[in-house]
């Protein structure tokens, strides 16, 4: 058993996002030999080393299962065997499980190489000559995600926590994508493939450069407010300009709004996810209209969780004296902060520039359009340029004909019928202003009348050991 | 020709969403009004409102930033977007490639966002929290909505709202259309309830903008469906100025008939409770499950 590293296609285009998931040099090594794995041995030296020594139990079982299940697959010392004699009947089962357990423990530090572990392995290296079942389980494990990282990033107390988990909303779709791929490919629809792994591909680098863009906000905010309580911070813009246009642009990503570099995504999963359930399958079919429901609450939580963060952080009155003292960071970090979101922006006006490194690997990146996203060449699409345009030009043309800011006059603040605050509240009653928890206090009361893990967990518990005894009863008589 | 015909066809929609936008808004509330057994006001009064507030100086609270100012903008020029990509009275308009039923409806959760934006940007808590309800009724409306798209592009096998109409035209009514027809109705419905508090901090200019939004908002809502489920009359893709005629009839009939029945639900169940519109948005995203199995059972059938 050797180390072997080979470069393609797919490891280059992820190494092209490797800065936006770390920086430190020892972890992008570690990220290159993931990438540039040949066999498992290296792919699971790689996943070992990325972690480190303090996250060591997912990264082991990440490499325990990735090295299974390409054990399975048909060879660990050598990709090219695998991808000569895919697996088939209970090892393709097996196959798909352990990729599963393996990527979900990859993602507990690296969401983006969790994406990589699946996509090599799922889609690369066993995917040809799969069953439609294959993809089912992706296709619910991406919808399940969207939901469960949306409503923490809506419920989260902290900011790096909260955009963090909305980024992540993003991986959902990809894991979603990844599914519609694998069943489409299972039934023979190489175009519908190609356009799932597109936006596969869309909404990972999308992750990746919101996560990077987000997360450098959120060092800012703490840098410049001192806190990432989300209770102790308010009305940022006014003393922060920089740091809330960046991360305004990042929050507008990732709450799927077009035109941005997240709707773009999400419009090809959506396209892709309706291609699939042309299939004619009732199941499948049903499969895809519950996923499509889920899809529908968590794209709403995903916007629900980047407006809290924008209203509570960057707008309102500030609620502690350090946030109405904040200070901008220094320039070079205002300079990264733009120079990302000006990305961001150029990615969501032109979707196409983002969809580039697919050519090699995504057999020709066939969702591409001139000006933006198209399913075929017939089929109108998403005319991302088209729309910003448009946007933009009502936005001028309204506020030329229509709006004088100018010449506006400014009056105390109406409190709702509260008296003024004392003197001691040089900025105000924080009672009289819409925290983080009352944004979401609905959401709030419904999670917390869902049964806890624990209780979850003890009622499973008991249930499995009425069964058993149930089961050693009968066997008895 | 086609491309000549496109654009004075585009330029007549829009100048009857401005123009019939407001009288809408005005025409309802009269008949709310009269339905409810009083006198309404003039048909024509939403628009002496907006001159009104267009004429007066805008006021804004001290803590208020730039985003008071744009959010309205933003909103205004989202939904503007929106209704200009919804055909009205025929189908073929310039801009009619690009009527993405998921683009149209990006836009209109855009415009919410920048109406939450607005609201909570002064930092009083009534803003605050119609900030925080607006954004959470569109988590709700979220599931529905993406069903019906996802009934409306397998029957027509497109996205593009002119094609969904044109193909909508020509086939037969099925069950399933039924229903996602109802949850669309309930949809729509909701989100055409206006939520005062999200635009107590707005005044002069800035507030006619979020009121001609609304309007706007409820004119495309009435197009939309009358495109996706109702389209008859509507004059086909590069057809003569006769036939335009004919689908302005159309479309004023079909108009008048949305407007009569909303003023009437709205006159029977009366201001539409948080909880209320959650259950209704709920019963919708059922409605359109039940038509999704429904047209996988036909396609499996077939």
């Amino acid at each position: 058993m050797a180390i072997k590293l080979a470069l393609d296609p797919l490891t280059a285009s992820f190494l092209l996002l490797a800065p936006c998931v770390t920086l430190a040099p020892p972890a992008l090594a570690a990220i290159a030999v993931i990438l540039s794995a040949a066999n498992g041995f290296t792919l699971a030296i790689g996943l070992l080393l990325l972690s480190g020594l303090a996250s060591w139990r997912p990264s082991s079982l990440a490499a325990i299962c990735c090295v299974v299940a390409l054990a399975l697959a048909g060879s660990v010392g050598d990709f090219a065997v695998i991808r000569a004699v895919p697996p088939d009947g209970w090892r393709a089962a097996a196959v798909l499980l352990l990729t599963l357990a393996g990527a979900a423990a990859t993602a507990t530090f690296s969401p983006v190489m969790a994406t990589y572990v699946l996509i090599r392995l799922l889609f690369d290296l066993c995917g040809t000559g799969q069953p439609l079942w294959w993809g089912v389980p992706l296709l619910l494990a991406g919808a399940g995600i969207s939901l469960v990282v949306s409503l923490r990033g809506a419920l989260a107390d902290l900011l790096d926590v909260a955009v963090s988990q909305v980024s992540l909303h993003q991986i959902g779709l990809a894991v979603m994508s990844l599914g519609v791929a694998l069943c489409a490919r299972g039934v023979d629809l190489p175009s519908v493939a190609s356009h799932a792994v597109d936006a596969a591909w869309l909404a990972i680098a999308c992750h990746a450069l919101c996560r990077a863009l987000l997360l450098r906000c959120a060092d800012a905010v703490e840098t410049g407010a001192g806190t990432r309580r989300l209770d102790c911070l308010g009305g940022v813009i006014h003393r922060m300009p920089v740091t809330t246009g960046a991360c305004l642009t990042g929050l507008f990503t990732v709450a799927i709004l077009p035109p941005g570099l997240g709707f773009a995504a999400f419009w090809l999963v959506f396209q892709s996810l309706v291609a699939t359930a042309r299939i004619g399958s009732f199941a499948l079919g049903v499969s895809i209209a519950v996923v499509v429901l889920v899809t529908g609450i968590s794209v709403g939580l995903a916007a629900l969780a980047a407006m809290r963060v924008a209203s509570v952080v960057f707008l309102g009155r500030p609620r502690t004296p350090r946030a109405a003292a904040a200070d901008e960071v220094a320039r070079p970090v205002q300079l990264i902060l733009v120079g990302l979101a000006a990305l961001l922006g150029l990615f969501g006006v032109l979707p196409v520039l983002a969809l580039l490194p697919t050519f090699h690997w995504a057999e020709g990146a066939t969702a591409v359009a001139a000006l933006g996203l198209r399913i075929g060449p017939q089929t109108p699409g998403y005319a991302a340029t088209f729309v910003a345009a448009l946007v933009a030009a009502a936005w001028v043309a309204l506020a030329k004909v229509i709006h004088r800011p100018r010449s506006g006059r400014r009056e105390p603040d109406w409190s709702g019928g509260f008296s003024p605050p004392p003197a001691w509240m040089p900025f105000g009653d924080p009672t009289t202003q819409c925290g983080p928890t009352s944004f979401v206090a609905p959401i709030q009361d419904l999670v917390t009348r869902l049964p806890s893990a624990d209780a979850v967990r003890q009622r499973l518990a008991s249930w499995w050991d009425r069964m058993v005894r149930a089961i050693a009863a009968r066997v008895a008589t | 020709m086609t491309l000549l015909l496109g654009f004075v066809a585009q330029l007549l929609h829009i100048a009857l969403l401005a123009a019939a936008a407001p009288s809408l808004v005005g025409l309802l509330r009269w008949l709310q009004a009269g339905l409810s057994g009083r006198i309404g006001p003039p048909v024509l009064q939403p628009w002496w409102d907006l001159c009104r507030l267009l004429r007066k100086q805008p006021v804004l609270a001290e803590s208020a930033t730039a985003v008071t100012g744009q959010a309205p903008l933003a909103c205004a020029a989202m939904i503007a977007v929106a209704g200009c990509l919804v055909p009205s009275f025929t189908l073929g308009m310039l801009f009619a490639p690009f009527a993405d039923l998921l683009v149209i409806f990006g836009l209109l959760l855009a415009a919410r966002c920048s109406l939450a934006l607005a609201a909570a940007d002064v930092g009083n808590t009534r803003g605050g929290i119609a900030a925080s309800r607006v954004m959470l009724m569109g988590c709700l409306l979220g599931p529905a909505l993406l069903l019906v798209v996802l009934l409306a592009a397998l029957s027509a096998g497109s996205f593009n709202l002119d094609l969904i109409a044109s193909m909508q035209q020509e086939s037969d009514w099925q069950i399933g259309i039924v229903l996602a027809l109802i949850a669309l109705l309930l949809v729509g419905l909701v989100d055409t309830t206006r939520r005062e508090t999200l635009t107590e901090e707005l005044a002069g200019p800035s507030l006619a903008l979020v009121d001609m939004s609304e309007a706007l908002r409820l004119l495309l809502w009435f197009n939309l469906i009358g495109a996706l489920f109702l389209p008859f009359g509507m004059a086909p893709a590069g057809s003569s100025v006769f036939a335009w005629v004919v689908g302005l009839a159309a479309w004023l009939i079909r108009t008048l008939l949305f407007a009569v029945a909303l003023a009437g639900v709205r006159a029977v169940i009366g201001r539409i409770a948080l909880v209320q519109a959650a259950q209704a948005l709920g019963a919708a995203a059922l409605l359109g499950l039940l038509a999704a199995a429904f047209l996988f059972a036909q396609m499996g059938a077939a």
